[in-house]
């Protein structure tokens, strides 16, 4: 019986270790590559961003501000998340590097942005009252880090071991939200203000891609990159 | 040397709180050199423990289903019949034992809780809301630990390691009480435990836990409510692991080898139901 379990154990452990050598992420020198770019927009008029009434911290946060879930310009959408999904090799990227995420003006700056796993987050905060940055892993919503950030300009940093979305709240300024898209490569990036994109140096082949909003939801998009060419990946939201 | 009596002060202490009769790691922990040493989580009557197999996890289930189950559920998630009653309008409800989500631990924020941890969680119970298992032997407390462990499937490749300590406890002196209120203001405490630590600071009345249920913060000047315990152990493991699943951060960030602010700041909050 013992080395029944036992022999089990040591297959399930076993299998676990074949799986997570599996979804690793090999960096190559990508000499061939193409570009993914395109623009994520939107049908019709953007929907507008509720006003938020604010009860505490007034006389640094003002009275009213507005929710920053929907932006862009000229039918353009911003902070829409384009990733490539499940790419095994690819380009090289700053494993120490650091994503930055301020708590600025009683917002958390930028709203919307993207890390590599293993990647650090530096957590700072601009305003003289006290936040606390609250993250919450993937959608079961569970507390990641809960950093109190008392001290202005103080830099707390905070590394990313898992993929998935991290969502940022304050607990002390209910409407303050924030999202790190956190990805195993550093095929990810941000939508600008009129709603363009680009990935770069992506190997030749066949990629599914998300594209992520906050409020609108996600979707995946077939592309192929061709060695040396732009593969053009254009998608609109509607409400 | 007062730091050995200090510990063995803790040490008694914790033990009218019927914990097994035992020495914390710490009491050893004191005549090193080195500048931090584990948060004393372990006694060492708990080292004699069951192993942590599939039959022991089948025995503390029975256990569970004994002792548990009227306010964790059948299946864990908090929903036993007794939950109902109870952390209907404010937090907190029964703990979803399968959610991941652990306040008592004194492992970084967002880690799983040590085993110690959980072990110490029943049979201390949660003041002013679990009760106490002490009642039930070590042996069995320990498989309940298994048990609980066995509904969250994150913990058979987790190694969660307990926090350190930094600094060394200081006695509580007029001087120290000071030094630890200005902690207690620089780091804003006040903005939710209130100024006297009466629980009533600025953001008090919109704290609420990860169910979105109102959780109103500790008025620190009554201790025998602290629901992590109040010795100065608890107190450094409550404020620099934080209470995750609330809006309790933990601070470990801000203190820093070789200071002993932390323990200032114990002081402080010690002296506040003096």
């Amino acid at each position: 019986m013992r080395m029944n379990h036992r022999g089990k154990w040591i297959g399930v452990t076993a299998a676990l270790m074949l799986a997570s050598v599996a979804n690793a992420y090999e960096a190559v020198i990508v000499s061939n590559g193409g570009t993914i770019s395109g623009r994520i927009s939107f049908n019709g008029a953007l929907p507008a961003n509720p006003v938020l009434e604010v009860t505490r911290d007034t006389e640094i946060c003002g009275t009213r501000i507005r929710a920053d879930y929907y932006l862009g310009s000229g039918g353009g959408l911003q902070n829409v998340v384009v990733a490539i999904e499940n790419i095994a090799r690819g380009k090289e990227y700053e494993k120490r590097g650091a994503v930055s995420l301020d708590n600025k003006n009683c917002m958390f700056s930028p709203h919307v942005t993207t890390a590599v796993k293993n990647q650090k987050l530096w957590v700072n905060n601009s305003d003289p009252v006290l936040h606390n940055t609250h993250f919450y892993h993937g959608a079961n919503m569970k507390t990641k880090y809960n950093i109190p950030m008392p001290l202005q300009n103080r830099i707390i940093k905070k590394p990313i071991r898992k993929a998935g979305i991290i969502t940022a709240q304050c607990d002390a300024h209910d409407w303050m939200l924030g999202y790190v898209y956190v990805t195993s490569h550093p095929y990810a990036t941000v939508t600008t203000p009129d709603g363009s994109f680009s990935l770069t140096d992506v190997p030749p082949g066949t990629y599914k891609v998300k594209i992520w909003h906050e409020k609108l939801g996600e979707v995946s998009q077939e592309v192929t990159v061709r060695a040396g060419a732009t593969a053009m990946l254009n998608y609109s939201f509607s409400k | 040397m007062h730091l050995t009596k200090y510990f063995l002060y803790s040490v008694s202490a914790t033990a009218m709180l019927s914990l097994p009769a035992g020495t914390f790691s710490l009491v050893q922990a004191a005549g090193q050199k080195a500048k931090t040493v584990p948060l004393p989580i372990t006694v060492s009557a708990y080292t004699k423990r069951p192993q942590e197999n599939n039959k022991s996890v089948v025995e503390g289930r029975r256990i569970y289903d004994n002792a548990c189950t009227y306010c964790h559920g059948m299946s864990g998630k908090g929903d036993g019949p007794v939950a109902f009653y109870l952390g209907r309008t404010s937090a907190p409800r029964p703990r979803d034992l399968t959610s991941g989500t652990f306040k008592f631990r004194s492992t970084a924020s967002g880690e799983l809780p040590m085993d110690e941890d959980i072990f110490r969680t029943i049979t201390r119970g949660v003041t002013g809301y679990m009760p106490g298992f002490s009642s039930l032997s070590t042996s069995d407390r320990w498989k309940l630990v298994y048990y609980v462990k066995s509904l969250f499937p994150d913990f058979k490749d987790a190694a969660p390691e307990t926090t350190r300590i930094i600094g060394k406890p200081v006695p509580p002196s007029a001087t120290s009480i000071r030094k630890g209120y200005r902690i207690y203001q620089q780091f804003k405490c006040g903005e939710c435990h209130g100024s006297g630590g009466r629980g009533n600071g600025d953001k008090a009345p919109d704290l609420k836990d990860d169910w979105n249920l109102p959780l109103p913060p500790r008025d620190l000047t009554r201790p025998d409510s602290f629901k992590s315990g109040s010795e100065p152990a608890d107190l450094y493991r409550t404020i620099m692991t934080g209470f995750d699943g609330s809006a309790m951060p933990a601070y470990a960030d801000y203190f820093e080898d070789g200071d002993d602010d932390a323990w200032h700041l114990i002081n402080y909050i010690r002296s506040l139901s003096e």
